[in-house]
């Protein structure tokens, strides 16, 4: 009986630990990761902000001005600012067509080049 | 003439003669200065068996109409000569002070042949020239040679070009540098100076520069004096170009350990943003500068305390994540030394991470690195192996010296297929398999891989197209490029100005109140294509041709592995259709060599057109 | 007594860029000839770079200096050389401190700044890319140094 009991509390902890782990890799990926490069370092050098459905570059602009204030959107709207999204960088042409998504990662840097 | 000074001087140093020339109208409304000149000139004095570290090559410097002229950021120069690095055009432009100077001494180039008996330097003033004895600088610095000039000419507002040891040394790598932190440094022109008993060019000029409109121009500058400091230059001015390294290394675009990644997972260490933290001194700008582009570090401890040097983007990733390096301190040395000793920053680092790569895969032992344990990441041995290859000192040194491909070569085993170059000139700071465009710009560019003749870059890094594949349109993009900026490093700009002008327009208008010539924007850009074509003409001279534009096999071959780019290669059919497209775009033949045609509606020389 | 106003130059801000000296030549000369501005950038290598003109000293030792009697005070300060009685013989540039004499070579005679007394303000000033110049009372510099002390102190003070 002993052996039984035992191997039935193992199975037991591996079960609420894979329960644990489903509910962290759940809430993870519904999380998006922000990066600041440059001159938006001085909002903030990083940070993670939970997402619960798909924005638009807008909506996910005014997402960040809830938190970093208003001055965040004057100079992310900037024409120099660029906007990275997982691997891709957003052509700002058509940045109305852009879709973030939970479990996306994003950057805002100014635009680069020269050497 | 306007903005020009009408004349330049031509200096044999076998003679020891020094003549005045007259800068023909005509040539400066084909070629317009700088850039321009400079391929006109080696185009016709060069001849195909002028070995380049021989007397019949030949060296020249010219400045563009603006220079001395208060539009943004226009004192700059450019020298060329047979680049013994690439055996192709060779050439260079740099800011500072020099191009202004000699545009207020009266003359508008200079153009030098021969070998001196021996070393010596050229000293420029209002309407004369002489050659003076340079035994006392030989083996000095470029820092040492121009407070030396200054102290002996008794004139601390000389402008001084100089090489360094590594110069003397016919180093093929070797630079020259003025105003300290200002290169003229691709290509090995340092070599040229050197293997002509050439130390130095020290300029002293105090005449008036003429322009056909002074109060438009002066009112046109002053509004371009506000756009320098605004949105269109924010990038250079916080930071500098360092920026680049965390949003490169966030795009995967950073190259790391020998272009092998482009991901470096210490990029925030040599950030521009810790930089600017831990170790910037002073932002300093050249004459003429609205910007102010220059980060100077100083080194706080450490075995290389003290040492001061001016950092850019390209400096510090070659020298840096390229060879693994994450110590600021060892990069800011290693920048030093290049500066000083008078070798490129760029080849320099991409010269060393060859190495270490086949040092770390028993290409090269312990004994062919003189001691040193040259493995990725360590900051002693990049700044040891750097001074020993400017000096080319040990067996090390003398293997470094000319640059990675001629070290490949040498080594063998394949050692080969990573020496990242193009015409034996070593890749910049940008990964060849994640920016596309980029690479077809760097592979195709008339000096070697370098990305300043086309900035094409630019539609990788803003997302215009797919920075993972290649097509043929991509080749209009670098060719388009390629004809604005060879009126940029005509003019001479700064092309950290380019943004400034909202249109072609404003930068013919440039030309118009400087010069007279009335050039609108579509002119502008011919004389731009005529420059380049060129250029091209002269490095068919010496056999250039498809087989030269592409880049090394690792892009072909060889898949990206980092956290970002990964699986990412360029597709062999899809380079081809590109290069193709750039061939068709340019209108020369499938080899890529201009059309009689197109040079006879350009007015060049069509000897060598098919 | 009327306090005089001077250019200043914010060493911190100032990068070398020279602007300063096209603007001058250009204003004052109608030339683009930078040696012929009346205000000078020196460059101490490597990180140090200061614009200086004439500080309108309290004795000016220019005007002590000129063996032809060229030189005058005017009411506020600056200094006004007599182009027909300079002969060019540079002893003013000598007795200056800070190098705010130059001599034109052309007109044969001293230049110095004379804060575009012509002019709205001095053009130097308003031009300078990097706003490291001031025309200025030295009173002002030493309170707005004041100023800055304390403003660090509160920052350093406030969490």
């Amino acid at each position: 009986m002993g052996e039984v009991s035992i191997a039935n509390e193992i199975v037991l902890n591996l079960v609420m630990q894979a329960m644990r782990w489903k509910v962290v890799s759940e809430e993870s990926s519904r999380k998006v990761k922000v990066e600041f490069f440059g001159p938006f370092r001085t909002f903030s050098k990083g940070m993670e902000i939970e997402l619960e459905r798909q924005l638009n570059f807008d909506e996910f602009v005014s997402l960040l001005v809830n938190i970093l204030g208003e001055e965040f959107r004057e100079r992310a709207e900037k024409e120099n600012t660029t906007f990275i999204l997982n691997r891709k960088i957003v052509d700002r042409d058509n940045e109305s067509e852009v879709v973030i998504s939970p479990g996306d990662s994003v950057a805002f840097a100014l635009l680069i080049g020269g050497g | 003439m306007k903005g020009y000074a009408g004349k330049y001087l031509r200096v044999d140093l076998t003679e020891g003669k020094i003549t005045s020339e007259r800068l023909e109208e005509e040539v400066a409304r084909k070629f317009l200065g700088g850039y321009g000149l400079v391929a006109w000139t080696l185009y016709n004095e060069v001849q195909e068996d002028a070995d380049p570290l021989s007397p019949e090559n030949v060296v020249c410097l010219w400045s563009g109409p603006v220079a001395g002229t208060p539009v943004p950021v226009s004192s700059k120069y450019a020298m060329g000569a047979r680049s013994p690095l690439t055996g192709f055009i060779g050439f260079g432009i740099a800011s500072g002070g020099v191009g202004s100077e000699l545009k207020a001494a009266g003359w508008d180039g200079i153009v030098i042949t021969g070998k001196a008996s021996e070393p010596s330097y050229i000293y420029v003033q209002n309407g004369k020239a002489e050659i003076r004895n340079a035994n006392h600088l030989w083996g000095k610095t470029t820092w040492e040679t121009e407070d030396l000039i200054r102290e002996e000419l008794c004139d601390d507002e000389i402008r001084v070009s100089s090489i360094g040891p590594s110069g003397e040394k016919m180093n093929r790598l070797a630079n020259i540098t003025n105003d300290r932190n200002r290169q003229i440094g691709r290509c090995g022109i340092g070599a040229v100076m050197g293997s002509k008993n050439l130390k130095a060019i020290a300029i002293r000029g105090t005449g008036s520069v003429e322009v056909a409109d002074l109060d438009s121009l002066l009112e046109f500058c002053l509004e371009l004096h506000q756009r320098c400091r605004g949105p269109a230059t924010e990038k250079y001015r916080i930071l500098g170009t360092p920026a680049n390294v965390l949003v490169h290394n966030r795009i995967g675009c950073l190259p790391t350990m020998n272009f092998q990644k482009g991901t470096f997972d210490q990029a925030e260490a040599v950030s521009g943003e810790t930089m600017l933290k831990t170790m910037v001194k002073k932002i300093v700008a050249c004459p003429a500068c609205e910007i102010a582009c220059d980060h100077i570090n100083v080194v706080k401890e450490g075995p290389w305390k003290g040492t001061v040097a001016s950092m850019d983007y390209e400096s510090l990733e070659m020298l840096g994540p390229n060879c693994g390096v994450s110590d600021l301190n060892a990069i800011t040395k290693a920048v030093e030394l290049c500066d000083t000793l008078g070798v490129d920053t760029i080849s320099a680092g991409a010269t060393v991470s060859w190495a270490m790569e086949a040092y770390e895969k028993g290409f090269l032992t312990k004994e062919d690195t003189d001691g040193l344990d040259l493995r990725f990441g360590n900051g002693e041995a990049l700044v040891e192996a750097v001074r020993r290859m400017c000096l080319r000192e040990g067996n090390l040194g003398e293997l470094l010296a000319d640059g990675a491909a001629r070290a490949a070569e040498k080594v063998g085993n394949g050692t080969e297929k990573f020496a990242i170059v193009n015409k034996k000139m070593e890749w910049g700071a940008y990964s060849m398999r994640s920016l596309q465009t980029a690479t077809l710009g760097f592979a195709t560019s008339v000096r070697g891989a370098c990305y300043l003749r086309s900035g094409s870059y630019q539609v990788d890094v803003k997302g215009t197209v797919d920075r993972y594949h290649l097509d043929r349109s991509r080749g209009k993009i670098v060719s388009d490029g390629e004809n604005l900026y060879a009126i940029i490093d005509s003019l001479i700009i700064c092309k950290f100005t380019r943004g400034i002008y909202k249109s072609n327009d404003e930068m013919a208008r440039v030309i118009r109140l400087v010069t007279g010539f009335d050039v609108d924007a579509e002119e502008m850009i011919k004389i731009g294509e005529r420059i380049h074509n060129q250029a091209k003409l002269f490095n068919v001279r010496f056999g250039a041709s498809r087989k030269d534009d592409y880049p090394p096999p690792r892009a072909f071959e060889e898949k990206m592995y980092d956290d970002v780019s990964d699986g990412a290669v360029i597709d062999r059919d899809e380079y081809e259709e590109a290069l193709s497209g750039y061939y068709e775009a340019r209108r020369w033949n499938e080899e890529g060599i201009p059309t009689k045609a197109l040079l006879e509606e350009l007015g060049l020389d069509t000897t060598l057109g098919v | 007594m009327e306090q005089k106003r001077i250019i200043v130059c914010d060493t911190d801000k100032c990068t070398g860029c020279e602007v300063c000296e096209y603007i001058c030549s250009i204003f004052k000369e109608r030339k683009i000839n930078w040696s012929k501005a009346r205000i000078r950038h020196v460059r101490i290598e490597p990180t140090f770079d200061i614009a200086l003109a004439c500080r309108k000293c309290e004795e000016p030792l220019c005007e002590k200096a000129c063996p032809r009697d060229a030189i005058t005070i005017e009411a506020d300060g600056s200094i006004k050389i007599d182009e027909d009685k300079c002969n060019g013989c540079g002893w003013c540039i000598e007795a200056c401190n800070f190098g705010a004499l130059k001599l034109d070579w052309e007109k044969k005679c001293a230049i110095v700044c004379d804060f575009c007394a012509e002019l709205d303000q001095p053009k130097c000033v308003q031009y300078c890319p990097f706003e490291a110049l001031e025309f200025t009372t030295l009173d002002q510099v030493g309170h707005e140094a004041g100023k800055k002390a304390f403003l660090r102190i509160i920052e350093e003070l406030t969490p």
